[in-house]
């Protein structure tokens, strides 16, 4: 009954489907342990972005160079002290690349050897330890600090300038155990955010550079020992709140987004200007963002969303993939096991003359694309969708400064859409090959130039099934794919 | 197909119960009483000693206003007020702030000087204990034990269950991570000197997200009160991996602390099964109880097992190991005295004394059906839910095999669809005083009703038990209530009352029978 109906549909895409192209390479990286996240950095300062895997407790590196794609294995291979809970790349010793690591001993230098040694910033204690893994974090800031989090916020240390310390509140939230033996108390404690920014006000009064964050009911931002607060409580206690420079003042706006099953709501507010006090100093007096910039309100289950620049006009744009939970994606999710996923971007116009709006109440470019779905049964009746979707939207794979969008569109292939000067992708886009899905749960895919030539490889990351109830799990594959360039 | 054959034989066993005895008259007193704000969350204790349980309820601002979230106090009286039940001059409230602000948690128990009942929070500031007057207490050197559990602004304030008397003086001991370090545990004893750190510590996961810069995920680790050797003290057991492990902590601990478990027992059923197809679940659930009364812990498992990618493949599999559930050598489980399979997944796997005997019987509550009551349920129409109940045999020192009773009743669609799924119903109450459990239902939440529990007459097909007669017809409520609901002894009178709530109102239903 089913294949009656696939195969007209497989003749089809048959005919639609543009040819892989043959220059496309992929490369399998040799990877063992499961790993648990991923970061782009330059770890020895040859000026090419390394690739750096977390796998439990060590970090694994495959070190980029110009005009040469790595070899399969690592090139180098950290194991972090069993007290480390962070890790971020420091910057390089004698000899070789470094890592540093933040644990219950305090903030420790990592060498390729895997030995370790205290830090010069003393003795920095976080308290605890996250025994499994060790988790990625950018404790390094653009131009030369080092962010540390204290007990009552955080601490900004440069090297031979005094200490900014940097209180906010602390959240924590306490979670009920259920009725068994195996049930936790849940104890979730987190430090904010911190944007480095500019001062909130006009001129130059204070050392640079601001602080900025969102703590508790306010926006916070500290310069030197001068604070402002920007009191935000008109904020719904629900939902998501993130700074970014929407407007490009280097002053980070708030996003605040909320979402249900059937829609998400992005509402944009923009950081103004901090008016002086009487006195023409600093403001003492909390401030008060101004109305919401912009509402965007999506159809759809929201799946992911991410605020890159997709024209090289030095703004950010906002991107953002729904699935429609209607009539016809539940009937082709139950029976195909594929849903209709929409990718939209909205430009950002803050500056451009005559614009109020950020963002446009429709989207500058919208692509449809079909996505894999697993439906398992819960224990109660219950249906539970496994999205199995792969998404970029970081990647420039042409080297044309614009951003291209890939999407996995079938268990063995991606599709890349080029970017358009306009904003927003053409509306053909071309197909590569990759290993099949096969048992995997997922694929990850990740924007990586491996090979410093301003073009995008993509990085995948099979994602093991993980068995339930009994945390087995089949090992996870990793390639570096090359689109014909 | 398959959902018709129990249906028959439920319509069947209806057609043949036995006619209900000339029942007493079954009288309710119904009462209404609206508190200030949203209720959170309500437990029921004897604050003053008095023979009646009060009821500690806890508020937070409605929607769109700001403030503290309250502890409010309502004191029971043996005459209730006309109308309301409780009376809003007896009120006693405290604002969860100043001091209390960045509390985590709260819990009831015994730990005044002699015994007296306190309401304690915990958090990184120490511990503070408050009267019934809902006035903070002053604190001694006990007190500054510090917590990992704590709140952030605007949180809410978690209710904690690590409490228990474990050394039999009639003061409870708590126990709780520790602000410092990894959370290791701590129990706090009725003096500072009983005081004992153990090696158990809570898990910690780090982690970044775009909103948040750093996370400590810190899962504290579940210890349950336990005499699983029946010597009249109780142990502290919780789970680590693949084994019990088990602090006789009212013992001499002759090693220097951080005390270590002394008992560690292996349980070979929870090893994971290497060649578990994916799609497979194995999911073991564990209780400890002494269903038997013989003085000793049980084990009990209830094992979900089937395919996620079918529907109606899975099921619930009851393993009773029976107290001491240890070998001699202390190291060993013993063997399952009984498997009881159901189907679909036991929600919350309850064990209540059913019938009067004095040993804990089990119910198990699942939701079942076909794909179109999944379908059905997606466009908008309340689940059912099947309660299936055992009796323990004490003969056979474990559980009957076959069903007790066999019931459905309808569930709130919001429950199963927020994935909640909280208890609506309870069968551990006998209301009528005729020896056998009654069934409090709030089903689909828009009112509450008790059916009376009615044996079977004879033999003949079907299960012993049915719940047939409205004891209570259903007492609709307007505004909707709430998944929750407890039962406590409100006036003294050695009959249990209800209590169910919506979000600002709560629902008390007194039982007027005399003993």
């Amino acid at each position: 009954m089913r294949r009656a109906a696939w195969l007209p549909l497989l003749l089809l895409l048959a005919l639609a489907s543009p040819p892989v192209h043959a220059d496309d390479h992929v490369l399998e990286l040799e990877a063992d342990g499961q790993i648990s996240q991923l970061r782009r950095a330059d770890v020895n300062g040859d000026g090419v972005e390394d690739l750096l895997l977390g796998a439990g407790r060590e970090v694994l590196v495959w070190s980029g160079a110009k005009g040469e794609l790595p070899e399969p294995k690592p090139r180098w291979r950290f194991v972090l002290p069993p007290t480390a809970s962070f890790v971020d790349v420091a910057p390089p010793g004698n000899p070789g690349p470094r890592l540093a690591s933040l644990g219950r001993e305090g903030f420790l230098f990592v060498n390729a050897q895997s030995k370790a040694q205290p830090g010069t910033v003393g003795r920095r204690d976080l308290g605890w330890s996250d025994r499994e893994r060790v988790t990625f974090l950018e404790l390094y800031q653009e131009g030369g600090g080092l962010l540390l989090p204290t007990p009552t916020g955080f601490e900004l240390v440069r090297e031979g300038r005094e200490t900014v310390r940097f209180p906010v509140d602390i959240d924590a939230t306490v979670s009920e155990a259920g009725p068994f033996l195996e049930d936790t108390t849940d104890v979730l404690i987190s430090h904010p955010q911190v944007v480095l920014g500019a001062r909130p006000w006009a001129g130059t009064i204070g050392p640079s550079p601001t602080l900025w964050a969102l703590s508790g009911t306010s926006l916070v931002a500290q310069t030197g020992d001068m604070r402002t607060t920007y009191d935000v409580s008109f904020l719904p206690g629900d939902g998501d709140r993130r700074l970014l420079d929407l407007d490009g003042d280097a002053r980070p706006d708030l996003v605040h987004r909320t979402s249900t099953n059937f829609e998400a709501s992005y509402v944009f507010f923009q950081t103004p200007e901090a008016k002086p006090g009487a006195d023409g100093k600093p403001p003492t007096k909390a401030q008060r963002p101004g109305p919401a910039n912009t509402v965007l309100r999506l159809s759809g289950h929201p799946i992911e969303h991410d605020f890159v620049d997709l024209n090289a006009d030095g703004r950010l744009d906002f991107v953002a993939t729904t699935i429609e939970i209607d009539g016809k994606n539940t009937v082709a999710a139950l029976t195909s096991g594929t849903v209709r996923a929409q990718t939209r971007a909205f430009l950002n116009r803050a500056g451009t003359p005559g614009a109020t709006r950020w963002f446009a109440s429709e989207p500058d470019a919208n692509v449809t694309s079909e996505v894999g779905v697993r439906i398992l049964f819960t224990y109660a009746g219950q249906i539970d969708v496994q999205r199995q979707l792969t998404i970029v939207v970081d990647g420039d794979y042409d080297g044309d400064g614009l951003l291209d969008l890939l999407i996995r569109t079938g268990p063995k292939t991606l599709t890349i859409w080029p970017g358009t000067k306009q904003g927003g992708w053409a509306a053909e886009g071309r197909e590569i090959a990759i290993p099949p899905l096969g048992a995997y749960a997922n694929i990850e895919g990740y924007a990586y130039d491996a090979d410093g030539d301003g073009k995008d490889e993509v990085f995948l990351l099979y994602r093991a099934v993980h068995r339930d109830g009994t945390g087995t799990e089949t090992r996870e594959r990793l390639f570096l794919v090359s689109p014909a360039k | 197909m398959a959902r018709r054959t129990p249906l028959l034989i439920a319509v069947a066993a209806l057609l043949v119960l036995a006619p209900p005895a000339p029942a007493e008259a079954f009288e309710t007193g119904k009462y209404r009483y609206v508190l200030e704000g949203r209720i959170r969350a309500m437990r029921a204790a004897d604050l003053d000693g008095d023979g009646r349980a009060e009821l500690v309820v806890l508020t937070e601002p409605e929607a769109g206003e700001t403030g503290p979230e309250r502890l409010v106090i309502l004191r029971s009286k043996a005459t209730p007020k006309r109308g309301t039940f409780f009376d809003a001059a007896d009120a006693r409230s405290l604002a969860l702030d100043g001091p209390l602000a960045n509390a985590g948690a709260m819990c009831i128990g015994r730990f005044g000087p002699k015994g007296e009942m306190r309401i304690r929070f915990l958090g990184p500031d120490g511990m503070t204990d408050v009267g019934i007057d809902a006035k903070p207490l002053p604190r001694t050197k006990r007190h500054e034990t510090k917590s990992l559990l704590r709140r952030g602004i605007g949180r809410r304030i978690a209710i904690w269950d690590g409490v228990a008397d474990l050394d039999g003086d009639g003061k409870d001991e708590v126990w709780m991570p520790a602000a410092e370090g990894n959370g290791q545990i701590v129990v706090v004893g009725s003096t500072r000197t009983t005081s004992k750190t153990l090696t158990l510590e809570t898990k910690n996961i780090g982690s970044t997200s775009d909103e948040q810069l750093l996370v400590r995920n810190a899962y504290v680790p579940r210890l349950v009160p336990t005499d699983l050797d029946g010597d009249g003290m109780r142990e502290l057991t919780a789970l680590e991996d693949e084994t019990l492990l088990v602090w006789q902590v009212t013992k001499v601990m002759s090693a220097p602390p951080p005390y270590s478990a002394g008992i560690r027992i292996p349980l070979p059923f929870l090893a994971p099964d290497p060649d578990l197809p994916a799609e497979q679940t194995r999911t073991p659930r564990i209780q400890l109880e002494d269903v038997d009364g013989d003085g000793t812990t049980d084990l009990l498992v209830t094992l979900i097992t089937g395919r996620r990618d079918k529907l109606g493949s899975l099921r619930t599999t009851l393993f009773h190991y029976a107290g001491p559930i240890m070998d001699d050598s202390l190291t060993k489980l013993v063997k399952p005295s009984v498997r009881i399979d159901t189907e679909s997944v036991a929600l919350h796997p309850t064990f209540v004394d059913l019938d009067g005997d004095g040993d804990k019987d089990y119910v198990g509550d699942s939701i079942r059906g076909t794909l179109a009551d999944l379908l059905a349920q997606m466009m908008g129409r309340d689940p059912v839910i099947t309660y299936v109940g055992f009796r323990f045999d004490a003969k056979q020192k474990t559980y009957e095999t076959t069903p007790y009773f066999t019931v459905e009743r309808r569930y709130a669609l919001s429950q199963a669809m927020s994935n909640v799924f909280a208890r609506s119903a309870w069968i551990d109450t006998d209301f009528d005083g005729d020896g056998l459990a009654d069934l409090l239902d709030i089903g689909d939440l828009t009112g509450v009703e008790i059916l009376r529990a009615v044996p079977k007459q004879g033999a003949g097909p079907g299960d012993p038990l049915g719940f047939a007669e409205k004891l209570m017809p259903k007492v609709p409520v307007k505004d909707g209530l709430v998944a929750d609901g407890l039962v406590a002894d409100l006036t003294g009178d050695g009959v249990m009352d209800i209590v169910v709530r919506s979000n600002t109102a709560l629902y008390i239903v007194v039982p007027k029978r005399s003993r």
